[in-house]
């Protein structure tokens, strides 16, 4: 149903209104039908009756002008066609047209003899209507002579032909012109509703509908200003309300936008302010350390040096060779800690650089070893290692080494007495090797390992003797995360702790793909070229 | 808007044929007399329509004057005599034409042993009462010098006239034909005829003032009918005899004799007696009005012209 309701609605009225108009008009025309046909024949009964009874009476006394008299005055009633009276013979003895007179009432159109010679038998009126209901025809017996003795009445026929057409032409004239007036009443009233409905309820829904595309394609400022109490206007000054709902809504969203906005200006100025002030901080920071780290090697060097000479000097005394050699060792590690201090200042700063190339662990980890061998022995840490023949690594080889003496330097410090460092290498998975370093010492609570890795945070070393530099764990994730690897610890409090770094390799023996165990040695002095002790201990 | 329209147009197209109410056929009756013929030959010709006119006969003179007077019929065949007895009685008529002047057509016959009119002094006359009958026999008891009473009026319907004259129950007798051939055949002879005063008696077509207002067309194409079927007698004299004679129920010889005794005025002399600045009917009709009013025949005095539209005739002749 695309057709508009003020259109509809009005058209559905017009129909019922013709077709009440038709309903109107066939149902009168079908009264008026039987109407008149039915006072058409009572018509024409009376008056035929009566003119009946005049021939009858005439008839007998012989008088042919009065029945004639009757027959003409009975002949003007308005419907009558034809009205004759038939002899015996059906030949007409008198008619409304005098003309027929002795002609065969057979020649008249619509006189049936058949009819007439029934009604004679019977002496009974008989009454048709024709095929189109339009005319009636009666048929009345009449006495023309009365028969004496043996002779029967000699019986005529009189026949009346009844036009029923002008009166139902008339009558359809009314109804139609009665249908025609209701249907135009209807029909003017519909037009008057469709107008109404038009003014009601079609222009204000037009109103709306516009009102409400113009605000959904963005203007929130129309409005449909429908006035009045009738539903359209309640609808149009909902519209109106919702509308102007709508539009402080958004211009409070506005507002609030804006003024985030503004915030978020204003944080992120203060943000990049803090950035920058702590960058430049940071960098202050670097410069500071790293011409102050110069500036602290400078006399350092001095003093290892001229403590070096000293403990030479055979003049001095054991006692004092020893001291000196206590001044060197200090010296030493105060220059390393001034290197590491270097190290990570230049690192934050960014100006640490790395020569990343093949690097042969098995190499590095000799080295290492070789130089943590006197700690070692002196700590009396046992140090075992794995195999790490034909594994090649993708590093800087002197960082390497640097990070892997100061797990070793760690594993043996904070080792327990006569215990012992392990150095295995494992398969850690898409082309990584892990390194590991184990000790057997007091181990980290869980809860402090994070921290391990953070500069300057040395645990449970405060309330020791044993020395060392919160730094080195720090520099040694950065580098090896500046190597593409990573680095992480597990300890169990009592067992000891388990360093490792991973970083990538190039090359990895089959046997560490399949992780097969690792061919497991004793560290002993024989093992480094330098050492001078006698013979290997242990497997080999 | 273009709704309303539509609603309009299809409202006058169902209600203006409607508009047109279905008339009622004019209802129009007429007696036997030759004069009168005319329209029964143009019906019988199918000059009439039908649902225009409807043409009733009735038996006698008296009757048609009833059913006119009384209202059931529109236009009838009258006299002039009748037409202004019913003018006089406040009727509003109009004449629309001239069908036919007496000449001898009526008559006062008596039996032969009456030689004159004077004679006829206590004899016993039958008389139709029409105001015909009333003024053939005024008029002339007038010229015989004898008044009304010095006769036996007899009233009695022309129709039976004839019995009553065999049967010796009247000595004269007012009539007119087709009677008065009848009578002259059963023996009377004439006193009197209208030919002794010419242009007295004519016999008129009247209509209804209403009807004559209202349906002036129609009334018009009865009277150009009228004139076609005399055109129709004229040129087919045997059969327009042969028809109206069997009508009127009579030989066709006594017809003949019968319209001798009428002028029947065709086109151009209606025109002259009913048309122009001065119609020449309405002198003869003033006298007899003025005869009539005399004579007490008339209750009031009547004015002729009132009944003549000088323009009708020459209108329906021109179309």
């Amino acid at each position: 149903m695309n057709l508009r309701l003020s259109l509809l609605i009005p058209l559905l009225l017009i129909l019922s209104a013709l077709a009440s108009s038709a309903m109107l008009f066939l149902q009168q025309m079908h009264f008026a039908n039987r109407n008149i046909e039915q006072s058409a024949i009572s018509d024409i009964n009376v008056t035929l009756m009566h003119l009946q009874t005049v021939l009858n009476t005439q008839l007998a006394v012989g008088n042919l002008e009065d029945a004639k008299l009757g027959m003409s005055v009975s002949a003007l009633h308005p419907g009558v066609r034809t009205l004759l009276l038939a002899d015996e013979q059906n030949r007409i003895k008198l008619a409304n047209r005098y003309i027929w007179e002795g002609d065969m009432a057979s020649q008249v159109s619509g006189f049936l003899e058949n009819v007439a010679y029934e009604v004679r038998q019977a002496r009974a009126n008989s009454i048709h209507i024709n095929q189109t209901g339009t005319l009636l025809s009666g048929y009345y017996p009449v006495i023309l002579k009365i028969g004496s003795g043996k002779r029967r009445d000699l019986i005529g026929v009189l026949y009346v032909e009844y036009d029923m057409a002008p009166e139902l032409n008339h009558a359809r004239h009314n109804a139609t012109l009665q249908a025609a007036s209701i249907a135009a009443l209807l029909i003017a009233v519909s037009v008057a509703i469709a107008l109404l409905l038009h003014k009601l309820i079609s222009q204000p829904v037009n109103v709306l509908v516009h009102a409400a595309t113009r605000f959904a394609a963005g203007d929130l400022d129309v409005r449909s200003n429908l006035q009045g109490e009738n539903e359209m206007a309640m609808l149009g000054q909902a519209f109106d309300s919702m509308a102007r709902e709508r539009k402080r809504v958004e211009s409070e969203l506005l507002q609030h936008r804006e003024s985030l906005e503004n915030l978020v200006d204003l944080r992120t100025a203060e943000l990049k302010q803090a950035k920058e002030e702590a960058e430049f901080a940071n960098a202050a920071k670097s410069e500071f350390l790293s011409s102050m780290s110069h500036e602290l090697r400078t006399p350092m060097n001095a003093i290892l040096g001229y403590s070096q000479l000293l403990g030479m000097d055979e003049s001095l005394t054991q006692q004092n060779r020893e001291n000196i050699r206590e001044i060197f060792n200090a010296g030493t590690h105060l220059l390393n800690l001034i290197n590491e201090v270097l190290d990570l200042s230049r690192i934050e700063s960014g100006h640490f650089e790395l020569k990343i190339e093949e690097v042969d662990l098995q190499a590095v980890v000799d080295d290492c070893l070789r130089l943590v061998a006197r700690i070692a022995e002196k700590n009396q840490i046992a140090i075992s290692y794995c195999n790490m023949q034909g594994i090649t690594l993708r590093a800087d080889a002197t960082r390497l080494k640097q990070i892997l003496l100061n797990l070793l330097s760690n594993a043996i410090k904070y080792n327990r007495e006569g215990g012992n460092v392990r150095v295995d290498a494992q398969y850690g998975g898409n082309n990584f090797i892990r390194i590991l370093v184990s000790d057997t010492g007091l181990g980290i609570p869980a809860e402090n390992l994070a921290d391990l890795f953070i500069p300057f945070s040395r645990l449970s070393a405060r309330n020791s003797s044993i020395e060392g530099t919160g730094i080195g764990l720090s520099i040694t994730r950065r580098i090896v995360e500046m190597m593409g690897g990573s680095v992480g610890v597990e300890s169990v409090v009592g067992n000891g702790s388990m360093f490792w770094i991973a970083l990538p390799a190039v090359h990895i023996p089959d046997a560490m793909r399949n992780h097969e165990p690792c061919n497991e040695r004793i560290y002993t002095a024989s093992d480094s070229p330098r050492s001078g002790a006698a013979g290997m201990r242990g497997n080999s | 808007m273009k709704f309303f329209f539509t609603s309009v147009l299809v409202l006058l197209s169902v209600i203006l044929p409607g508009c047109d109410a279905p008339r009622e056929p004019l209802r129009m009756v007429s007696s036997p007399w030759p004069g009168y013929e005319p329209i029964y030959l143009a019906r019988d010709l199918g000059y009439l329509d039908a649902d225009s006119v409807r043409l009733s006969e009735l038996p006698s003179a008296n009757i048609a004057f009833e059913a006119f007077s009384n209202g059931s019929a529109d236009i009838a065949t009258l006299t002039l005599d009748e037409t202004l007895t019913l003018m006089s009685q406040g009727r509003k008529l109009h004449i629309l034409m001239v069908v036919d002047i007496s000449n001898g057509a009526d008559a006062v016959i008596a039996k032969p042993s009456i030689k004159t009119m004077s004679a006829l002094k206590g004899k016993r006359i039958a008389m139709e009462n029409i105001p015909l009958g009333v003024y053939i026999l005024n008029r002339s008891l007038e010229i015989a010098g004898l008044k009304e009473s010095d006769v036996s009026v007899v009233p009695m319907p022309e129709d039976k006239h004839l019995k009553a004259y065999q049967q010796g129950r009247i000595d004269a007798a007012v009539t007119m034909e087709p009677y008065l051939t009848h009578l002259v055949k059963a023996g009377a002879h004439v006193l009197f005829d209208s030919s002794k005063i010419p242009n007295e008696i004519f016999d008129l077509l009247v209509a209804r003032e209403d009807v004559f207002q209202k349906r002036q067309a129609e009334l018009c194409s009865i009277v150009q009918q009228w004139f076609r079927a005399f055109d129709y007698a004229t040129a087919y004299q045997q059969d327009a005899v042969a028809r109206m004679s069997k009508r009127l129920g009579i030989g066709e010889q006594t017809f003949r004799t019968m319209t001798e005794g009428l002028i029947l005025p065709g086109r151009q002399e209606n025109l002259h007696l009913l048309g122009g600045k001065e119609p020449a009917f309405l002198q003869p009709a003033r006298k007899l009005a003025s005869t009539m009013y005399k004579e007490h025949m008339l209750g009031s005095p009547v004015d002729v012209a009132s009944s003549i539209d000088t323009q009708f005739m020459a209108a329906c002749l021109k179309q």
